[in-house]
């Protein structure tokens, strides 16, 4: 077996220098850590409890829960900005030169260590208490709360997705795209550990009821409130490539991702939390991820992401919750997706003609809507659920269990539908290109040609007219930033560009159309490239057929290899997955059923007013 | 100038630095579970 290899091609493989940094650096620390834990258990220091039980006093947790939870926060933030900005890189810049070449991977690692960090600090750290009722056995002495091990197992997960990210670039070349299925383990991964942070929570409130008043029930609330607003942020990931402008799939997708992030996370915040939580959720997702695209895009000088609002649907939550609906929580649930999924949706079309690249046109709005409203209902729901695991009131097996696949089905129903595309046949474009003369109302977007040499104007003209489309656009990306330019129309089937475009260096630029189920491309300019012995594209006016959208997006993925082996290695990620979100039920279920047992319900409860009362109070 | 960089050329050496120290860990706690449920003494007072 040839484990290395003198050369230096533009990706495959990390760097044994950086391999070897990455592991004495991890080696050290898990080293580091291995002995406090140790030295933790055996009693030969009591510096981390103490630290841990300071923590908790000021935050109103048991200290078991209250160290993870800080720990927890500080990796998914940590690995929260690496995604987005490795995002923004591999958008403006093209493929890494390996695994561990890219700046912002270190973040990401760095953050999923830390979350599978955080859980085993929450097993380790019980020691002279049972960690609420539903701990699980370690040894005879030692029991684990079943949050800690969920979000150990969140971050054993999503770091799993690394290596087997690299094995998939092997297989099937650099697919740049966010919805790789190893891209999809490391996402889901984090963004499940936050449910395991909740589950750990409400252990810490059944085990130690009388710390959740020392440090002040406002404050319990608001870092409840903004673990949900984590939650959201963490759905929100899977939305990252329309965030950016170049999302590689229907727009119809957009819509239904929304819906169902906004639902799930505050259906969740309002029944578990009370009166405002589900707006306390949705301002902590404006604010932190604001800061984050603000630090990736203007202060790095990489793209931008934008974001989608949530307000909206966190005030039509807020104002069902004053209806005596709320006495109901499933209902409450279905009713709060279906607005979310409709009238949300139209809250969220407006606002991305605001602030969204790609703004939700007419063309979407039918099938976008049908989408989202059994998508939003179906994940209402599983907010309702979830909040009842939370506080020992799930219903039995026989209604919660159908509720969740039903749910799950929908979602997978919807989703398979987003991904199904046309490609239109014997179908062209004659773009035709001239040169920009750049003056003070021409920005250059190509930062390696500060003269703006390189940069042109285009006419299009297609060979069939599009009806009403979601997009007729230009986008340049990878040789150092990213244009979208949606092209105006001028006439039947003919557009021409409103901003300069970028045809030279390392710029991969191209014609996008997506109308309806289509969605195809053509190239304008792609530069040779001896890694994949793809040669150049020129940048010349010409009549080019349109083709699938992943040939030039995906460049570097390899189409080649037998279409089984990519679908058995999607379906091996995906079973995966499904293994870590049942194992999330079985936690909440656990949690639930050993909460009535002890007849210890925790005390927030948005759906019973005297614990309501007490939350406000 | 340039410079020779070796690469490595298996997906293992790339799971080295972040994953198989998680799987250490992972594998530790259930050696302790393992000798506990087979009556051996636990690793602990």
């Amino acid at each position: 077996m040839t484990l290395l290899a003198a050369a230096q091609p533009p990706a495959g493989g990390a760097a044994l220098g950086e391999v070897f940094g990455a592991t004495a650096a991890v080696g050290l620390v898990t080293a580091l850590l291995l002995g406090v834990a140790v030295a933790h258990r055996t009693r030969r220091t009591t510096l981390v409890a103490r630290f841990a039980d300071d923590l908790g006093r000021r935050t109103g947790r048991p200290g078991w829960v209250a160290l993870p939870t800080l720990l927890t926060t500080v990796a998914l933030l940590t690995a929260l900005f690496g995604m987005l900005w490795d995002i923004s890189l591999h958008i403006g810049r093209g493929r890494d030169e390996g695994p561990l070449a890219n700046p912002a991977h270190y973040f990401i690692l760095v953050g999923l260590f830390l979350v599978f960090t955080a859980g085993m600090a929450a097993v380790v750290l019980p020691l002279d208490e049972d960690p609420g009722p539903a701990a699980v056995r370690i040894t005879r002495t030692w029991k684990a709360p079943v949050g800690g091990l969920l979000v150990a197992a969140s971050g054993f997960y999503a770091l799993l997705g690394f290596p087997l990210d690299d094995v998939w670039h092997r297989l099937f070349g650099q697919d740049v795209t966010l919805w790789g299925p190893t891209h999809l383990m490391l996402i889901t991964g984090a963004g499940l550990s936050l449910i395991g942070l909740l589950v750990l929570d409400q252990e810490g409130r059944a085990a130690r009821p009388e710390l959740v008043g020392t440090a002040g029930r406002r404050l319990h609330w608001l870092l409840s409130s903004f673990s949900l607003g984590g939650m959201l942020i963490g759905q929100s990931v899977f939305q990252a490539e329309f965030d950016f402008g170049v999302p590689q799939f229907r727009l119809v997708l957009q819509p239904m991702m929304i819906a169902g992030a906004a639902a799930l996370a505050l259906v969740t915040a309002r029944l578990l939390l009370g009166r405002g939580a589900a707006l306390a959720a949705a301002t902590f997702f404006v604010v932190v991820r604001g800061v984050i695209s603000l630090v990736v895009g203007p202060l790095l000088g990489e793209p931008t992401p934008s974001l989608p609002l949530y307000l909206g649907s966190a005030l039509l939550i807020e104002a069902l919750a004053l209806t005596p609906l709320l006495r109901t929580p499933l209902a409450f649930g279905a009713v709060a997706g279906l607005l979310v999924g409709s009238v949300g949706s139209a809250i969220e079309a407006g606002w991305s003609y605001v602030a969204m690249p790609l703004p939700w046109t007419p063309d979407v709005w039918a099938e976008g809507l049908a989408m989202a409203v059994p998508v939003g209902v179906g994940a209402g729901l599983c907010g309702a659920l979830l909040s009842l695991g939370l506080q020992g009131r799930l219903p039995r097996p026989s209604v919660a269990r159908p509720v969740v696949v039903a749910s799950l089905l929908v979602l997978a129903a919807a989703a398979t539908n987003g991904l199904l595309a046309t490609v239109p046949e014997d179908r062209t474009a004659t773009v035709t290109l001239s040169p920009v003369t750049e003056s003070a109302d021409t920005p250059n977007p190509d930062p390696q040609s500060p003269d703006g040499a390189g940069t042109v104007d285009a006419e299009v003209v297609l060979s069939e007219d599009v009806d009403g489309p979601a997009w007729v656009q230009i986008t340049a990306w990878q040789g150092g930033g990213l244009v979208v330019d949606r092209l105006e129309r001028t006439g039947v089937g003919t557009y021409r560009s409103t901003e300069p475009l970028p045809v030279t260096g390392l710029w991969k630029t191209l014609l996008r159309v997506h109308d309806g189920r289509e969605l195809t491309a053509t190239p304008i300019y792609l530069p040779a490239d001896e890694a994949i012995s793809a040669p150049e594209v020129p940048a010349v006016t010409s009549t080019r057929p349109f083709t699938q959208e992943i040939e030039i997006l995906q460049r570097e993925r390899d189409l080649d290899v037998p279409g089984w082996t990519f679908a058995a290695a999607s379906l091996f990620v995906l079973a995966c997955s499904i293994a870590l979100v049942l194992a999330i039920g079985v936690g909440v279920g656990r949690l639930s059923r050993r909460l009535v047992a002890a007849g210890d319900r925790p005390t927030t409860t948005g759906t019973t007013p005297p614990r309501t009362a007490d939350v406000r109070a | 100038m340039t410079y020779e960089v070796v690469l490595a050329h298996h997906p293992l050496v790339t799971a080295i630095p972040f994953f198989v120290p998680a799987l250490i860990v992972v594998g530790l706690i259930g050696a302790i579970v393992w000798r506990d449920r087979h009556g051996e003494q636990p690793p602990e007072p």
